[in-house]
């Protein structure tokens, strides 16, 4: 009797614990799963409804190109995809609200909003759309990487009607772009005479095509002796490099060696002291140039034309 | 015609044919200075790749691309001549760097390597170009703190996802409680 009644004992025990673990489990899953969704009875037999104001997601997708590479004086679009979610159903985004920035490590900064984007966003589902936005990053935006742990960074930002606003952000990398142009490419000086000196027809107009500073000591200018019009070797008459100056345009060159301007000298680079060009758009400054004939120079057409054997001079950064 | 004239006529259509030209070219670096190296790790190898960039509005320029310092480390794997069209970017100057595994975490190696394109120009007195000394760190360090690539993280779940995840859950609960249930009968009908 007394195990038949422990038996029957047990079975009831083992009933009201399996409710009891149900129930607990149900509310645990319950409770976790199921955010309260804040509605509530009130007065009377009335029964309002109240849905609260879900804030917006927002979730980077791509950013391409990464890195951003640009071409000498050019820049470089990037397209920008990111996804905004809001509970309380995607029209509850506001498209005019969205807010883009790239910025730079330091200074650059290249702000976009909702014209900047593809409208309307692409339904993903009943809560979620894509924008995909264009911006452009022009060659002279400072250079920076996540590596260098300054990086460029990518931020989206949309709000919903409430205004709630929803934002993410994302880093990326400008390389370093180093980079000039001259023009023109040659130095021509005027039929000359020995035991005077000559400007040349032109300055070299320097653009910094790229995002780097030039500083004062950066840019040198590598000479070669010049060569006449003999033959397609450098064996008659040559015209030293030595004979020839360059400096920056804030030195008036009333002599060829005045106010600083550097003399060249053959395959061996020399700094153009006081250049100074900034990053920058449209960001130019002019190289001076002078020939000093010496006396005793054969008359004769000389160049640094590689088809007479001669060696192209070389600006270098 | 007297042979000043001849010269001054030559200087002229040299002059002429000289002036308006551009000469332009850039290297895009993605590692430079002390603050940007290479980060590495011993035993390992990495193809890295410079990009040489001209202007739109400039000629097509003929590179030569030549290593002045390996470090002991990097080799141009990509050759030394290259093409450089106007407004270009996909002119790749691939470097390999090689550690061997023996090597030190925290020594470093500089690379340098010379960029230089000489003018297509012929006309004037003097043709200049340009010239680039290309340098980089490569540094070495341990696996862990090589950087990662960057990616945009993966969109969050979905309602519909949370919603199945809950199914789920509830599908384990009931087949645990029937385990438990059927061991209680089992255990029971041994005992009689």
């Amino acid at each position: 009797l007394w195990d038949k009644g422990k038996g029957e004992m047990d079975k009831k025990i083992i009933v009201v614990l399996l409710v009891g673990v149900l129930f607990l489990m149900g509310s645990l899953v319950s409770a976790f799963f199921h955010k309260d969704p804040q509605l509530g009875p009130t007065e009377g037999t009335d029964v309002d409804v109240t849905v609260g104001n879900a804030v917006p997601t927002v979730v980077i997708q791509s950013l391409t190109p990464n890195p951003v590479i640009i071409a000498s004086g050019g820049s470089q679009v990037v397209t920008l995809v990111f996804r905004a979610s809001d509970n309380n159903g995607n029209g509850d985004l506001d498209d005019t609200t969205i807010d883009l920035d790239l910025d730079g490590p330091t200074v650059d900064n290249i702000p976009g909003d909702e014209t900047d984007c593809t409208l309307p966003g692409a339904v993903i589902d009943a809560n979620t759309l894509e924008y995909t936005c264009t911006l452009t990053v022009q060659f002279w935006n400072e250079e920076g990487t996540v590596v260098g742990l300054d990086p460029w960074t990518f931020t989206a930002r949309i709000s919903d009607s409430a205004p709630a606003e929803g934002t993410d952000t994302f880093q990326f990398d400008v390389q370093q772009l180093t980079s000039i142009a001259i023009a023109p490419a040659t130095v021509t000086y005027p039929p000359t005479s020995p035991g005077s000196q000559f400007a040349s027809l032109a300055d070299t107009v320097v653009t910094n095509d790229g995002n780097v500073d030039i500083a004062d000591g950066d840019l040198g200018l590598t000479a070669f002796d010049l060569c006449d019009d003999s033959g397609a070797t450098c064996t008659g008459n040559t015209l030293g490099a030595d004979n020839f100056y360059a400096g920056d345009e804030s030195i008036v060159l009333d002599a060829c060696n005045d106010g600083g301007a550097v003399n060249l000298a053959d395959n061996s680079a020399r700094v153009i002291t006081s250049f100074v060009l900034a990053r920058g758009p449209a960001a130019t400054r002019n190289v001076e140039h002078c020939l000093d004939v010496p006396l005793g120079t054969p008359e004769d057409i000389y160049s640094t034309n590689p088809a007479v054997g001669g060696t192209t001079w070389t600006f270098q950064i | 015609m007297d042979f000043p004239n001849i010269r001054l006529l030559s200087f002229v259509i040299l002059f002429v044919f000289s002036i308006g030209s551009v000469f332009a070219l850039g290297v895009s670096a993605p590692f430079w200075g002390d603050d940007h190296p290479l980060k590495i790790a011993p035993g390992t190898t990495e193809d890295i790749e410079f990009t040489l960039v001209n202007r739109a509005d400039a000629e097509t320029e003929e590179v030569v691309v030549t290593m002045l310092d390996d470090g002991g480390v990097a080799e141009i794997t990509s050759g030394t001549d290259y093409t450089v069209a106007p407004g270009t970017i996909n002119t790749k100057v691939g470097i390999r760097v090689t550690i061997p595994a023996d090597a030190n975490i925290g020594d470093s190696h500089n690379v340098r390597f010379l960029v230089s394109s000489p003018t297509n120009e012929d006309g004037g007195t003097v043709q200049i170009g340009i010239n680039y000394e290309v340098e980089f760190p490569v540094e070495i360090v341990s696996e862990s703190d090589v950087p990662e690539p960057t990616e945009p993280v993966a969109p969050t779940t979905t309602t519909e996802t949370t919603k199945g995840s809950s199914t789920t859950v509830w599908i384990v609960v009931v087949i645990v409680l029937a385990l438990i249930v059927w061991w209680f009968m089992k255990k029971k009908r041994t005992e009689m």
